[in-house]
């Protein structure tokens, strides 16, 4: 669905400003995958996705969409950005319609649908992101922030894109808001969309992904299913990144001599594991 | 493609031009565009044009780099010399076929003056702007304004103004382009199209935009008022502005320089 090889990027390319934000960046996204992308702040994840619906193009090696090259001249990329949508951090600063059903027709009447269409497509984006139908003659203006963050990621959904790309979108939420939102995304994965998760919370995505790339200096760092990159606790801390805390007390418990396995990420797994520990003696 | 606007944008370095006190800088450039109308004949811009080289050169600016300040006024400056080839009364150069519309010789005059005028003004304030960090020209200009407090111009609240306002311009142009990133990922399109249509497009990026700066002002009105700022009595500044040695040297030399390119509009037997 998503390939990227050998791809660099750098911003400003021969100003005294030139800063190279990707570094050979070697990727492959499969259809129907959840993956997470990973990385302090700057270490180039917002600049990756923004190469996904060519929003950006790489200066030198090459970015595939759906067997598509976004490099060559004269792709449509409108046609990309129909396949891949991005839903930005803080999307609800995007919003600029008068009414909630407004603001979401956007996307598709951009791609120039029957007002049928774009009606019945409102109403699906909608409900699927579990906006309730009265809020959306309302003024986005008016609405909570989880509910505006909502109808932004709704806006997206409209255009019924076949890869969903979310960068930072929980950034803001209060937990439960976080929850709802992640179950979400699960949800919508479920159902066949592949999904591109950016995050710098390791909590967020263990829950909920299958897979991690992890973002280091302009590059990959890791690239594996969430047991595997969370194996590595020392490695990603001295990144910056936190691994979740149930992690590091897994670690500390092993490095105490437990006979527990290493590759614990979530408090329900490792609820199991210490119940076989401590059931049979006691 | 929004960051490629020179105009107005800070080019950090450490030569001897960066270095002038900001006061000066202010002064001398005022100086040079008002000599630079005065100027009357070729040898005057070149003088001035030699002098502003060397003064790209000794700031240690790529050429390239200042000249791009001039991309987004060239329409205008193509404007006026087209207006002025064809609207000064004298000799006849050519006529255009079939229309009544005549080119003159001193038309042309005018238009290639007017064009290297123009360039010259766009590059003289801009090599200020790229030689000098907004904050120290805001500092700059609160100085050379604080006489005039006296008769009740608010010079602190004035500077502050334009020092949130240049601060607050690249902060902006990224809001901007983030957010036509943003519609432009739900298929919006500012780049083709006609004008009217183009007009339109524009309006899913204003309203946010729009949105944004007023809740930044805000939060920023907010900041500084938790931080007790009360305007600019009684305030103190961490740097105080000095006039060395070198600015003295250069402000004479400046004046040097200038004065013979004006003066030498004078001399009768100078094309």
């Amino acid at each position: 669905m998503i390939e990227c090889k050998n791809m660099c990027h750098t911003y400003q390319a021969g100003s005294p400003f030139e800063k190279q934000v990707l570094k050979n960046i070697n990727l492959k996204i499969e259809a129907g995958e959840l993956v997470a992308i990973i990385g302090h702040t700057g270490s180039g994840k917002s600049t990756l996705i923004q190469h996904f619906n060519a929003l950006l193009k790489p200066t030198s090696g090459s970015v595939i969409i759906d067997g598509v090259d976004i490099s060559t001249p004269k792709t449509d990329l409108r046609q990309i950005r129909k396949k891949v949508g991005l839903v930005f951090q803080y999307p609800e600063h995007q919003l600029m319609e008068e009414t909630v059903r407004r603001d979401i027709a956007f996307g598709p009447k951009n791609l120039g649908l029957s007002d049928e269409d774009i009606n019945d497509r409102v109403l699906v984006a909608a409900k699927a992101i579990g906006l309730k139908e009265e809020l959306l003659d309302k003024s986005p203006f008016e609405l909570s922030g989880g509910e505006k963050r909502r109808v932004a990621i709704a806006g997206v959904l409209a255009m019924e894109p076949d890869v969903l790309v979310l960068d930072e979108p929980t950034a803001g939420l209060d937990p439960a808001g976080r929850d709802e939102l992640l179950a979400l995304v699960k949800k919508l994965n479920d159902c066949g969309m592949t999904i591109v998760l950016v995050s710098h919370s390791m909590e967020d995505v263990a829950n909920t992904v299958r897979r991690i790339i992890v973002m280091n200096d302009e590059t990959i760092a890791y690239d594996g299913s969430v047991c595997e990159v969370f194996s590595h606790v020392d490695e990603l801390s001295e990144m910056g990144l936190s691994v979740p805390q149930i992690s590091l007390v897994i670690k500390k418990l092993r490095e105490r001599g437990v006979d527990i396995p290493g590759d614990i990420y979530t408090v329900e797994q490792a609820k199991n594991a210490l119940l076989k520990i401590i059931k049979p003696k006691g | 493609m929004l960051k490629d606007i020179t105009l107005g944008q800070y080019y950090p370095g450490n030569s001897k031009i960066h270095n002038l006190d900001p006061r000066v800088k202010i002064l001398l450039t005022m100086l040079y565009i008002v000599l630079l109308f005065t100027v009357k004949n070729f040898t005057g811009f070149a003088i001035f044009a030699a002098f502003t080289f060397f003064i790209i050169y000794s700031a240690k600016i790529p050429v390239k780099y200042v000249f791009k300040g001039i991309k987004p006024l060239l329409f205008i400056i193509l404007f006026t010399a087209v207006l002025n080839i064809f609207m000064t009364q004298g000799r006849i150069a050519f006529r255009i076929p079939y229309t009544p519309i005549v080119a003159t010789w001193e038309g042309i005059y005018m238009a290639t003056f007017m064009i290297i005028r123009l360039v010259f003004l766009i590059v003289g304030t801009s090599l200020l702007t790229l030689t000098s960090s907004p904050i120290s020209l805001t500092d700059g200009i609160e100085h050379l304004l604080s006489p005039f407090k006296k008769i009740g111009v608010p010079a602190h609240e004035l500077a502050m103004m334009m020092t949130i306002a240049m601060r607050f311009i690249p902060t902006l142009l990224e809001e901007t382009e983030k957010i036509m990133k943003a519609q432009t990922s739900r298929g919006a399109d500012f780049e083709t199209g006609n004008i009217l249509k183009r007009a339109k497009s524009l309006v899913p990026l204003l309203v946010p935009l729009f949105i944004s700066a007023f809740r930044r002002a805000d939060e920023l009105a907010l900041a500084m008022e938790c931080r007790c700022y009360n305007g600019g009595n009684g305030r103190t500044r961490m740097k105080k502005l000095k006039i060395t040695k070198s600015d003295i040297i250069c402000s004479i030399v400046f004046v040097i320089v200038l004065s013979l390119a004006v003066f030498a509009g004078y001399i009768p037997f100078l094309f």
